[in-house]
């Protein structure tokens, strides 16, 4: 076991030597992403920080003492899974931002020097006091802010630099707004907001005005503002301990949205919370007096709040396999073949694929290249589905709609942490002997990696037996596909391609449920306040069930509202991945009845509908329009939820209502 | 490759030649005149002292594999220094009985007639000799170890300080 431990650790040295060895001042510098050499670029640093998850993995499964204890093991998921979800959220994303600097080296050495360390000891105290460095450096070290300019996604890694000064600037101003937090009595609305524009609140602090912050959007002035100061040649450095305070913050504001609905309890969470940070800012206030980090201190400081968490977020189990045998009828799904065919350039991003706005593709064509897609993935009955979120997700159901089919399919989400849902996924994936990976498209392959990395944590066996779906792959990143299992139909985002027709008989209906309302109310009701919604995405009956419930809502308000038959287009609002997959659901159903469905418009033209599991707050929803699209939530025609724990209101739609 | 392991590798080595000590015995008696008996024992001796190694080996706790041009070594016992000193203590005592018994049988075994058993003085002095080849291997079995833990905390020093936490990202020309 340890041997495998050492072979990974000189892994992630392996692959930052190369790094090393790069000539990267000439890689960074080069402005087309496809080229070549800003891909090596890309591919070293994808193979560095997959080695460092891949070395934290077997630091939870391997390490004699990690392995065994429960703080050590759920510290070093905690913050492993902080910072690769960042990583994947803030740099390796569908289109990769560029950087402007380059990442300290210096730091990436120190990382291998202390992961060496944890290696070989065996003391609890040591380990809690070097984990606690190892995971903060390593946070530190892939710190990236970015911005948009020129249609273009730039930005830099971050300076740090301890500065008590600084530190007590963004102390002050943490408090300040926690303490408005504390006062107010929309705990829950207010501390949601507030966490979620905590870090540009904090870097807000550096500049010599700061800028007022009023509405989501002043926070993109912000980061824009950081990111120009810089190519000003003024390079602002962070003091690291408050940064890593806000990201705290703002990790923990996105865990409350997954509490179970109480309110009074979360209210009281939020006053023990506040409590808890101001506790956080006296303890690395101690720091700065004596001069050297006690990270043993740090470390009992952190997991105190970790375990909290954990032992609060608990949800019930419910199994739908017993629902499904009850309601669902196994007839057949028929496609027919059309004789026409055209030769077309695709852009395979899902949302733009299914949209049918800009890209005209036909549904027939569409479904074509589901088709297409499908035909080289071999299942039986021991075949788990990964579906990553979001369009993974939504291929997973479509797959079992065309092959008619009910694979289970576990969900994996990478933002705002890297998870498997639903959240008691662990048994389901242990019965399974081989699974199917789906996602749009297959780049540097670091969301496949950060799967395989989630599987080896949770079950302790490397995830084998399996192929990956994929629309599309990048053919200039073909060595990092070696290891990976990958079928796939395009090599790039806009290929083109020999389409066919085929045409859905429209018979969708025989795949669900219609009365999915009141069986989800008997379930719901049996289960109070403790679920996992996401559940409801792991069926793809269930799922097809209710976004068809919403279809038809949405297509009975639309009839209502618009007398004018010909435009038909209906624009989807979504927050998250989840409420992504759902509304993507929606799009497909929406175009089989010749709807045209538009995601994320900025225009307020069409019939505007948002999408999510639930609704509470409506914060995020009203947050997530303002700070993406700049769009008021008082604009929107319909919104569809599976549950709302809110106020009723008119124009929420709920699928338990039928 | 890691310098630690060039050093683990140097001392694993290092102790394989560890019999030599053991050897230097019939060495004497190799030029003396080769006979049968002589060769037994020179076997006997490797096989026991290759089992000695072992035995210390296990008795470190130190498992070591091969792989790839690399050798994995897990250290985990070593860092239990009271455990060290006994195990340092047990293998003192083995060889110097090992040794002298070995002595002895070889000194059985040329002697002509029984007053040479026990007086043998350049027996005596052989088994010193190989005693403290023995005793310098040992400790280099303990010092490499020892000397990548250090190696390991050394780089510990510094990086409990506040200033360790800069980073500066340069920017791109």
């Amino acid at each position: 076991m340890l041997n495998k431990l050492y072979k990974n650790l000189e892994n992630y040295k392996e692959a930052f030597e190369k790094f090393e060895q790069i000539d990267r001042d000439k890689l960074y510098a080069v402005n087309d992403e496809s080229n070549s050499e800003q891909l090596e670029l890309l591919k070293s640093l994808n193979t560095i920080v997959n080695a460092l998850n891949q070395f934290n993995s077997s630091l939870i499964v391997y390490h004699p003492i990690i392995s065994k204890n429960k703080a050590l093991r759920d510290y070093s998921k905690f913050y492993n899974n902080l910072v690769m979800s960042k990583m994947k959220h803030f740099f390796f994303r569908e289109e990769p931002k560029k950087s402007l600097s380059d990442i300290d080296t210096h730091s990436i050495e120190l990382i291998y020097k202390i992961a060496k360390k944890i290696t070989v000891i065996q003391d609890i105290d040591t380990i809690k006091e070097e984990l606690a460095n190892y995971y903060f450096r390593i946070f530190l070290l892939f710190d990236f802010l970015y911005t948009k300019k020129d249609r273009k996604l730039i930005g830099y890694f971050t300076s740090f630099k301890a500065n008590l000064n600084n530190f007590k600037k963004v102390k002050t101003k943490i408090l300040k707004k926690l303490n408005e937090v504390k006062n107010t009595s929309q705990k829950e609305e207010s501390f949601r907001t507030f966490s979620d524009e905590v870090i540009g609140i904090a870097i807000n602090e550096y500049f010599a005005k700061p800028i007022e912050i009023n509405t989501p959007n002043d926070i993109k002035i912000v980061y824009k503002e950081f990111i120009e100061e810089r190519q000003d040649g003024n390079k602002i450095s962070i003091e690291p301990f408050s940064y890593f305070i806000a990201y705290d913050i703002w990790k923990h504001g996105k865990l409350l949205h997954r509490l179970p609905d109480v309110v009074d309890i979360i209210d009281n969470k939020i006053e023990e919370y506040i409590k808890h940070i101001e506790q956080y800012f006296t303890l690395i206030e101690e720091i700065y007096t004596d001069e050297i980090v006690d990270y043993k201190k740090i470390f009992n400081f952190q997991y105190k709040f970790i375990k909290k968490i954990n032992d609060f977020i608990i949800f019930d189990d419910i199994d739908l396999e017993e629902l499904e045998k009850q309601k669902f009828n196994t007839d057949e799904v028929k496609l027919t073949k059309l004789t026409k065919s055209s030769k077309k350039k695709i852009n395979f991003h899902i949302d733009k694929m299914i949209c049918g706005y800009s890209e005209r593709l036909k549904i027939e064509e569409i479904n074509y290249l589901f088709i297409k897609l499908f035909k080289s993935v071999q299942t039986n009955d021991k075949t788990i589905l990964f579906g990553l979120y979001s369009s993974g997700a939504f291929l997973s159901h479509m797959y079992n709609l065309f092959t008619n089919k009910n694979l289970p399919i576990v969900l994996f989400k990478t933002f705002p942490s890297v998870s498997f849902q639903p959240v008691y996924s662990k048994d389901i994936i242990k019965n399974y002997s081989n699974s199917v990976i789906f996602d749009d498209t297959v780049r540097t392959g670091f969301t496949v990696s950060l799967l395989k990395n989630a599987y080896f944590r949770l079950t302790g066996k490397n995830l084998d037996n399996y192929i990956i779906s994929t629309f599309t792959k990048n053919k200039f990143l073909e060595d990092l596909y070696k290891e990976l299992n990958l079928k796939y139909i395009a090599n790039h985002y806009y290929d083109e391609i020999m389409l066919f027709q085929y045409k859905f008989d429209n018979n969708i209906e025989n795949f669900i449920d219609k009365d999915i309302g009141k069986t989800l109310k008997s379930i719901i009701g049996d289960f109070s306040n403790k679920i996992d919604y996401n559940v409801f995405l792991s069926n793809s009956k269930v799922a097809f069930s209710i976004a068809w419930s919403m279809s038809n809502k949405i297509i009975e308000k639309y009839k209502l509202q618009n007398n004018d038959a010909k435009s038909q287009k209906i624009d989807l609002f979504l927050t998250s991945s989840a409420s992504k997959t759902l509304a993507l659901l929606v799009a497909y159903i929406l175009r089989l009845e010749d709807y045209i469905v538009v995601f994320d418009s900025t225009k307020l033209t069409h019939f505007k509908v948002a999408i999510d599991l639930t609704i509470k707050t409506k914060h995020t929803l009203k947050h997530q329009m303002l700070f993406v699209k700049d769009i008021d939530y008082d604009d929107l025609d319909l919104i569809c939820v599976i549950y709302n724990y809110g106020k009723k209101d008119k124009r929420i739609f709920e699928v338990i209502d039928g | 490759m890691d310098k630690n392991i060039v050093f683990s590798e140097f001392y694993y080595y290092l102790t394989l030649v560890f019999p030599i000590g053991l050897y230097i015995n019939f060495v004497t008696n190799l030029l003396n005149g080769f006979n049968k008996i002589d060769l037994i024992v020179l076997i006997l001796a490797s096989v026991v002292s290759i089992f000695i190694f072992k035995l210390t080996l296990n008795s470190l706790m130190i498992s070591i594999e091969i792989k790839k041009n690399s050798i994995y070594i897990d250290f985990s016992m070593v860092f239990n220094t009271n455990r060290l000193k006994i195990i340092l203590y047990e293998n003192s005592i083995i060889f110097i009985f090992f040794g002298l018994f070995i002595s002895f049988i070889n000194s059985f075994i040329n002697s002509t007639d029984c007053k040479s058993l026990f007086c043998d003085g350049m027996d005596i002095v052989y088994c010193f000799i190989g005693l403290i080849v023995f005793l310098s291997i040992n400790s280099y079995m303990f010092y490499y170890p020892m000397q990548f833990i250090n190696s390991i905390l050394d780089d510990d020093k510094n990086n409990k300080e506040l200033n360790s936490l800069n980073i500066d990202t340069n920017n791109i020309d």
